[in-house]
């Protein structure tokens, strides 16, 4: 109410002063310390069971460690593919396999896109993907911690939504089968597939962070512009690498390197894209939420309008 | 909020850079609702520091009824409640809101006059109005949010912040220009 504006405005400007810059630093440096190590010890307390875990009470007890050898000795077997087995290190084809009895993942990455005219003019960027066999998938663009746009596309309502957070504009529109397909094309599945639709080099064994993997590179990414339109990523040239963890089968880290065609996606602009995914976590429980396709409150309806400022540079 | 549920999602898988952005994007609404609700600056600080550890302590398990500011400010506003029970009975402010040092100008003494006075009306209200103003006001927080989050009605939550803004105006008026 007016009549309670300016009590307002004294309230705040009497408790929401900052004081000193150091003052604030010492603060925050006190909590965030102290939570931080809170935080760790609950996360390990309150952690619900994931699959690695359940691997791990099934290799303690040898009634289900041999059942579970048994099974994975068969199915081993059964997957063999002649491509990419040379009797040492991983088989792609049992990746793939592993990866397709895969529900979720959560995958983390940073990308970096420089434009090709001006070495200077570069954005960085970090995103989490989620993957749900059942739901779909999301992918998210932070920049400094903060959301700059979140991408959803929900399998079972065929629905999806793009989010621009900055400028708190929203785009929901039908989607097809198609168009889910394309995008898985993009995830760990679909790289593995890649990899073995075309010619791969085995980099070797090494390890990352504790876990032993193995290397595979491709040096053409050409085979995947028929896969995803050039629209969405125009990739006139590229390099990919993953790193395979030899012991799970499943892809901890992929890396890939790439000449992109001008879109919306590169500002309209001819860029290098550097890509680094790490997998996060996989076979959680992954909130059904997560993937809603609802027009966030705040957020108003994208306009093609709203391109002009940028088709003008 | 968008931002916060994806903020809460990686919170609870021990992302500590979502816990940060959490304590840097409302620190300054919790911070102020301590100050408001306690009147003594390192009490506040203190009331935000068990506040948030606590919050952290939940990573991996929270799951916030309502939205994830009107929870933490609450908590805010319990706590310096609780911590108010077992100071001393209020009475002068405490230094923190005198002003110290030599003032730049005129209207930096005027203003710190000012600050004096609405804290001196604020500790005259009953607790549980000051909370909601502090709630309301330094929060930003709706009454809907608050209602929720204190388990009272609507209605009560507005009478208590009607009743106490009209004793604030009544208390700053002849004292302060409003």
């Amino acid at each position: 109410m007016n009549r309670f504006k300016t009590i307002k405005e004294l309230l705040c400007r009497t408790y929401r002063q900052d004081p000193d810059p150091a003052e604030v630093a010492r603060l925050e440096k006190r909590i965030l310390g102290d939570a931080s190590k809170a935080m760790k010890k609950a996360v390990i307390d309150n952690a619900k069971p994931s699959t690695t875990k359940m691997w791990r009470m099934i290799m303690e007890s040898n009634v289900t460690r041999y059942s579970a050898a048994a099974v994975i000795a068969v199915g081993t077997l059964v997957l063999l593919n002649p491509l990419g087995t040379s009797g040492r290190g991983v088989a792609l084809a049992q990746v793939q396999a592993r990866v397709a009895q895969v529900q979720t993942m959560v995958l983390k990455g940073h990308t970096t896109f420089t434009s090709i005219n001006d070495p200077n003019v570069s954005v960085h960027y970090d995103n989490v993907k989620y993957i749900s066999r059942d739901h779909g998938f999301v992918e998210e663009g932070y920049v400094k911690g903060a959301l700059f746009y979140r991408v959803v596309l929900n399998r079972q309502t065929k629905q999806a939504l793009l989010l621009l957070a900055s400028w708190k504009k929203c785009l929901g529109f039908p989607c097809t089968q198609e168009q889910i397909e394309v995008t898985e094309k993009l995830t760990p599945t679909g790289v593995v597939d890649l990899f073995l639709e075309t010619r791969f080099k085995r980099l070797g064994i090494s390890q990352i962070e504790g876990v032993e993997v193995e290397g595979f590179e491709v040096q053409d990414l050409k085979p995947i512009e028929n896969i995803v339109p050039k629209a969405l990523c125009d990739i006139q040239q590229g390099t990919a690498t993953i790193w395979v963890g030899t012991k799970e089968l499943l892809p901890v880290r992929g890396e890939a390197d790439m000449v992109l065609g001008a879109n919306f996606w590169t500002g309209f602009m001819d860029v290098r894209c550097h890509e680094i995914t790490v997998l996060d976590s996989y076979d959680v429980a992954l909130d059904p939420k997560l993937f809603d396709t609802s027009v966030p409150e705040g957020y108003a309806e994208f306009k093609l309008t709203d391109l002009i400022p940028f088709l003008r540079k | 909020m968008i931002e916060d549920r994806v903020l809460i999602w990686r919170f609870n898988a021990g992302d500590v850079e979502a816990m940060c952005r959490i304590y840097e994007k409302y620190r300054m609404d919790l911070l102020a609702v301590a100050r408001a609700v306690l009147r003594d600056a390192a009490a506040a600080e203190d009331v935000l520091h068990d506040v948030f550890v606590q919050f952290a302590s939940q990573a991996g398990r929270f799951e916030p009824r309502g939205s994830l500011k009107g929870f933490l400010a609450v908590c805010v506003a319990n706590r310096a409640r609780n911590v108010n029970r077992q100071r001393r009975p209020e009475g002068p402010m405490d230094a923190e809101a005198r002003s110290s040092g030599l003032p730049d100008s005129l209207e930096a003494v005027v203003r710190a006059e000012h600050r004096l006075l609405v804290a001196e009306a604020m500790a005259q209200l009953p607790p549980e109005q000051r909370e909601v103003i502090a709630l309301h006001v330094l929060s930003a927080l709706r009454f809907r949010q608050i209602a929720l989050q204190t388990g009272e009605s609507i209605n009560t939550v507005q009478s208590r912040y009607r009743y106490g803004m009209q004793r604030l105006r009544s208390l700053l008026s002849g004292q302060v220009e409003l």
